[in-house]
């Protein structure tokens, strides 16, 4: 026994030695540039091993969180659905949809024979039950808020009723939802996966664990979710938007992006997310498979309104909008994974406008500002300190800012939070300068405004608890005007507003960061950062 | 013997009291506010307010403490407020798992840490005895997720004779690589003490009594000084399944092995008490449980424990 045991504790140390030189010393790997050969003609069939970390429903009701709405966006479809690349909107479930005269009520003609999963034809009925089910106090949905412009929406809330009052189905074919007010892209909201219609018997069946049994109309059928392991889905081939190629989809389920992506270059995945620091890199090797887009989403740092020394001091504000130079950190610190902020509204929404923000990095221009802020040479400047929630790297930016913004005499501590106890200091004004992101619900510029920066939402979305009556008015204007190109002017002029008081420094937007193996074709990810895997198909 | 586990078993129930309790309280004070950390967006002060009152979250502590210790009672464990899935289910879903590469783990603990710390302590200051302590220094040094990452470039990514991650099919050559990474300290600590307890044991007079006697030193070893110096070690062993269980978090996390520590680990940072409850009273349950069991294993050990009472002479 002692001369076995020798022998294997000696093969283990030298094992571990070996390791520790084979890794350090490993060549790099060939630099793939993407000339990948595919079939030219999309090909039926295969298993898609995607990436996922655990989702925290499958519910429509409840999508709110990204992993969620990736697997809600096979599952489910609703009445429109965005264009892939455009982000356009598309019909789906709804063949047309008309306003009335004041957009205060909306048309929508459904198309005839979309099934269920369980075969079911889905009709009007099936959308009142299923909005109403999300509006209902019962249901408790997070983002139940989302159908509140909906007539009828408070009285579900609140327990009063159990329909909403707004939502009626003409005849099988024809769906009428009024609204309390003018809302002209009300049928933009509506491709939020929370509005996807559900069966009312498969509700009954299951109760609360349906979330764990989902059925709707989407391309794939919902097969099984081990829980922290798999969730697979397969191709539903009753689906009325012509069949998806591939047989099946597994989410293959992480902890850890570090991991997944070990997998991915193991060969065992066909998509991943990229891990921070690890971007270039990964372009460099994988080329044009590294998608590296465009994404809606804002990262930028709130200055709370209502507090000193930012409240009734714009010059400050504009001070440090002025002294940060974002391009250097989306280059660096984030290795171009982000873009260097332009505005408020990113690029990708429709009525996107270049370069809407004033503030360009001008070192004397903020020094200048600070004096007029009665700060000259950052005399007088009371202890600030710049709040992050802890993870994902917003030390580094913090760390980034609070360099740039020393250059120009604005001296801060910044300090790191554990998200629950982050949120509670930013809602109680403990901190008043601090970092958020905003990814977008639906692509449109009110999206972005109207939660953000109208009153109602102040302590809510709005945590910077910026009030401007001129905005808010607005903001109601721009929703009901009719008139597209109207409506993008009003909302450009809104942002115009928000960035000329300068209640929050926009750092960067947000970009996604995904690379796919060498035999996926038609893959897309999207601006929201999710992908329709009905138009994705498998070489070889 | 049935009375003391008995006894034990009654003992048990103050503490697993005492734990709600003190974990319930720890959930409470914590700041961050459950309703808000489920909302991600509109999170209005009526529309937290009703998640408030749909989870009983807006009554005082002590109410929601006796609520959730009445349905504790009769078997219910409550309900997660993130997942809106039964604790239980939730439970049943990861425990076996944790469980499973824990054993493992222990047993890789077990054989290579007692066999490693007898030899170190058999051949002290030999080769051996120095590549032991040096071996064992490395590994409590190394941090386990670099250890675990080493492990599965390795024998994953470059060699790819081991699955990097996940449970896959649950064969076996799921649990190689997370089950060493998750052994790898343990294993150390054990070969460590066994040492030094090995180190006292052969030191005493019976052990020069039994070589005196013309044992092989085989059996002086294997029969008279191990067995006595396994005391200790079997004290350590039994405590770190539960160890093992609770405190597996980095290797669940690199190995996105779907265990029980990493839910516990993120209902605490969801603020997700019920999970948090349920997930700590099953492993407080395991550690009461090892503990008695390795009450019990030191009467087979050591012929001087006894449970019962002593005969009155």
């Amino acid at each position: 026994m002692p001369r076995k045991f020798i022998l294997s504790l000696t093969i283990f140390l030298v094992l571990i030695l070996t390791v520790a030189l084979v890794v350090g010393c490993a060549p790099k790997e060939k630099v793939d540039k993407g000339e990948e050969s595919v079939s030219e003609e999309p090909v039926k069939g295969g298993t898609f091993n995607a990436f996922l970390m655990e989702p925290v429903t499958l519910d429509a009701a409840h999508s709110q969180e990204s992993e969620g709405i990736q697997v809600a966006k096979q599952i489910y479809d609703g009445l429109v659905d965005y264009e892939p690349e455009t982000m356009e909107l598309t019909a789906a479930m709804a063949e047309s949809w008309e306003p009335n005269e004041d957009a205060s009520a909306w048309t929508f003609t459904l198309k005839k024979g979309v099934k269920f999963h369980n075969g079911r034809e889905c009709k009007a009925e099936d959308f009142v039950y299923s909005w109403s089910r999300v509006a209902s106090k019962d249901t408790a949905s997070e983002v139940a808020y989302h159908l509140s412009p909906i007539k009828g929406f408070n009285d579900c809330q609140e327990g009063k009723a159990d329909i909403l009052e707004g939502v009626k189905a003409i005849d099988d074919y024809t769906l009428e939802v009024s609204l309390e007010y003018s809302y002209a892209e009300f049928p933009v909201t509506v491709g939020h996966p929370v509005f996807s219609p559900v069966p009312k018997e498969e509700i009954e069946k299951w109760g609360d664990e349906f979330s764990e049994h989902p059925v709707g109309t989407g391309p794939f059928a919902f097969v099984e979710w081990k829980h922290d392991q798999h969730i697979t889905i397969e191709r539903f081939n009753n689906y009325y938007d012509g069949e998806a190629y591939l047989d099946k989809v597994a989410f293959k389920i992480f902890a850890d992006e570090e991991t997944a992506f070990l997998e991915f270059e193991a060969g065992n995945l066909d998509d991943c997310q990229i891990p921070l620091g690890r971007i270039k890199e990964t372009q460099d090797k994988y080329g044009e498979r590294a998608l590296i887009n465009p994404m809606l989403g804002i990262y930028y740092y709130g200055l709370n309104m209502e507090a000193e020394p930012w409240k009734d001091n714009v010059e400050l504000r504009k001070a440090i909008n002025y002294a940060i130079h974002r391009a250097i950190i989306t280059d660096t610190v984030w290795e171009g994974s982000r873009v260097a902020a332009t505005g408020i509204v990113p690029a990708g929404i429709p009525g996107f406008k270049e370069d809407a923000m004033p503030y360009m990095f001008d070192q004397p221009k903020a020094r200048e500002l600070l004096e007029e802020a009665g700060y000259p040479g950052g005399k007088g400047l009371p202890e600030l300190v710049l709040g992050y929630n802890t993870g994902a790297g917003h030390d580094k930016v913090a760390q980034a800012i609070q360099a740039q913004a020393e250059e120009v005499d604005i001296e801060f501590d910044i300090a790191g939070y554990e998200w629950g106890t982050y949120l509670d200091k930013i809602q109680s004004k403990e901190i008043t300068f601090f970092r958020l992101g905003w990814l977008a619900d639906y692509p449109t510029m009110d999206n972005f405004l109207y939660p953000m920066f109208h009153s109602e939402n102040a302590g809510a979305d709005n945590m910077t608890y910026y009030k401007n009556s001129d905005v808010d008015e607005k903001l109601i204007e721009a929703r009901k005007e009719t008139d597209e190109a109207k409506r993008r002017e009003l909302y450009q002029e809104i942002e115009q507003i928000v960035l000329e008081d300068a209640t929050i420094v926009p750092i960067a937007f947000y970009k996604t960061n995904r690379v796919i193996g060498e035999n996926v074709c038609a893959y897309t990810r999207t601006a929201m950062d999710d992908t329709s895997y009905e138009f994705v198909w498998l070489s070889k | 013997m049935s009375r003391y586990i008995a006894r034990r078993l009654l003992q048990a129930i103050p503490v697993i009291l005492g734990v709600t309790l003190i974990i319930f309280l720890l959930m409470f004070i914590l700041p961050g506010d459950p309703a808000r950390m489920l909302v991600q967006k509109g999170a209005s002060p009526e529309v937290l307010e009703s998640i408030r009152e749909a989870h009983g979250l807006d009554k005082p502590w002590y109410v929601q403490y006796g609520k959730y210790m009445w349905n504790l009672l009769q078997g219910d464990f409550g309900t997660s407020i993130r997942y809106r899935r039964p604790v239980l289910d939730i439970m049943k879903d990861h425990y076996p798992n944790s469980i499973r590469l824990a054993a493992v783990a222990l047993a890789i603990e077990a054989v290579i840490g007692i066999i490693a710390g007898v030899i170190s302590a058999v051949k002290r200051r030999s080769f051996l005895d120095i590549l032991v302590t040096l071996s064992t220094t490395i590994l409590v040094a190394m941090p386990i997720f670099w250890f675990a990452m080493l492990l599965q470039v390795v024998f994953g990514l470059k060699w790819g004779i081991l699955p990097i991650s996940g449970m896959g099919d649950g064969s076996w050559r799921y649990y190689v690589l997370p089950a060493i990474a998750l052994a790898s300290v343990h294993t150390a600590y054990t070969a460590r003490i066994t040492r030094s307890s090995m180190l006292e044991v052969i030191n005493q007079d019976y052990i020069r009594t039994a070589r005196a006697k013309g044992l092989s030193e085989k059996k002086v070893i294997l029969k008279h000084a191990l067995r006595n110096a396994l005391i200790p070690v079997i004290t350590i062993i039994g405590l770190d399944l539960g160890g093992l269980i609770g405190s597996a978090i980095l290797t669940e996390t690199v190995f996105s092995w779907p265990g029980v520590g990493r839910v516990i680990y993120l209902a605490i940072l969801q603020r997700d008490p019920p999970v948090v409850m349920g997930g700590t009273l099953i492993l407080v349950f395991i550690f009461i449980l090892l503990n008695l069991l390795v009450d019990i294993s030191y009467a087979y050990l050591d012929p001087r424990i006894k449970f019962e009472g002593r005969k009155v002479d």
